[in-house]
């Protein structure tokens, strides 16, 4: 069992894995980045045009700041399962080699 | 240390640390978040088209119907499953993310609630607030569906 072929393998494994769920992550996060966006431009727009007042423009700020920070715990979300995945890529992709080089299923 | 480890019939270190990671879940499979969970999804749809409706019933009434005092009794049944949702997720092992997420969901709702208990909400910013709490909802849907681990 030599490490540096087993490092190769299990880089490349973990590299393609992620590459898998980043694309995932980034279909997520873009749309609904957008939407905060147009939001937070219609809560503005509200408030100028006098349709609600200023308690009311004040709590959809805040419900606006806690809906981006709940996308922002899905974007981690959606990074720790990435590593996650990355990580049981990278041990699939040496199981066979290790278990039967140290003669026990250890992976 | 190489001579012990010989006459003991120890592995390497490395496959120690491999070990280790691997020992507490057979066929080593490493987990960094909380499992799927089918009743948070369910419950997370339900909860959020309950919100969605309310809120879209609440933007078709004129100001003067569209008052807190009619909506009272939705609030408390709503903060409530919300609330017991939360409390679930904070059960489950490795699942601080969605725990947090519904934590803010509660505090969105006792913010609207505020909001609404001071004038009637009009059409508009009961549509914008719609829109937001589908934003949060569906980034829950969103981290507990990619749970699933397809």
């Amino acid at each position: 069992m030599k490490a540096d072929e087993l490092g190769k393998e299990m880089l490349a494994a973990a590299k393609k894995s992620l590459a898998k769920d980043w694309g995932k992550g980034e279909a997520y996060a873009t749309p609904e980045l957008k939407r905060l966006a147009t939001c937070l431009v219609d809560i503005h727009a509200l408030k100028s045009q006098g349709t609600v007042d200023e308690q009311q423009a004040k709590a959809l700020l805040r419900i606006h700041r806690i809906a981006t920070e709940s996308v922002l715990l899905t974007i981690e979300g959606l990074g720790i399962i990435a590593v996650e995945n990355a990580i049981n890529a990278a041990f699939a992709a040496v199981k066979e080699t290790v278990n039967k080089a140290i003669g026990f299923v250890l992976l | 240390m190489r001579a012990v480890r010989a006459f003991l019939r120890l592995p390497a270190p490395g496959v120690l640390v491999l070990a280790a990671l691997c020992a507490p879940v057979p066929a080593c499979t490493v987990r960094l978040i909380a499992e799927y969970d089918e009743r948070t999804e369910q419950e997370a749809s339900r909860l959020e088209r309950e919100m969605d409706l309310f809120l879209t019933r609440l933007s078709s009434k004129p100001a003067t119907e569209a008052t807190y005092e009619a909506s009272g009794a939705f609030y408390d049944e709503h903060e409530t499953d919300v609330r017991a949702l939360r409390l679930r997720a904070e059960a489950l092992p490795k699942n601080e993310i969605s725990s947090r997420q519904l934590g803010k969901i509660e505090e969105s709702v006792r913010e609207l609630r505020e909001a609404h208990r001071g004038k009637p909400l009009t059409k508009q910013a009961a549509l914008v607030a719609r829109d937001l709490f589908n934003i949060s909802w569906k980034a829950i849907l969103t981290l507990e569906l990619a749970k699933k681990r397809a």
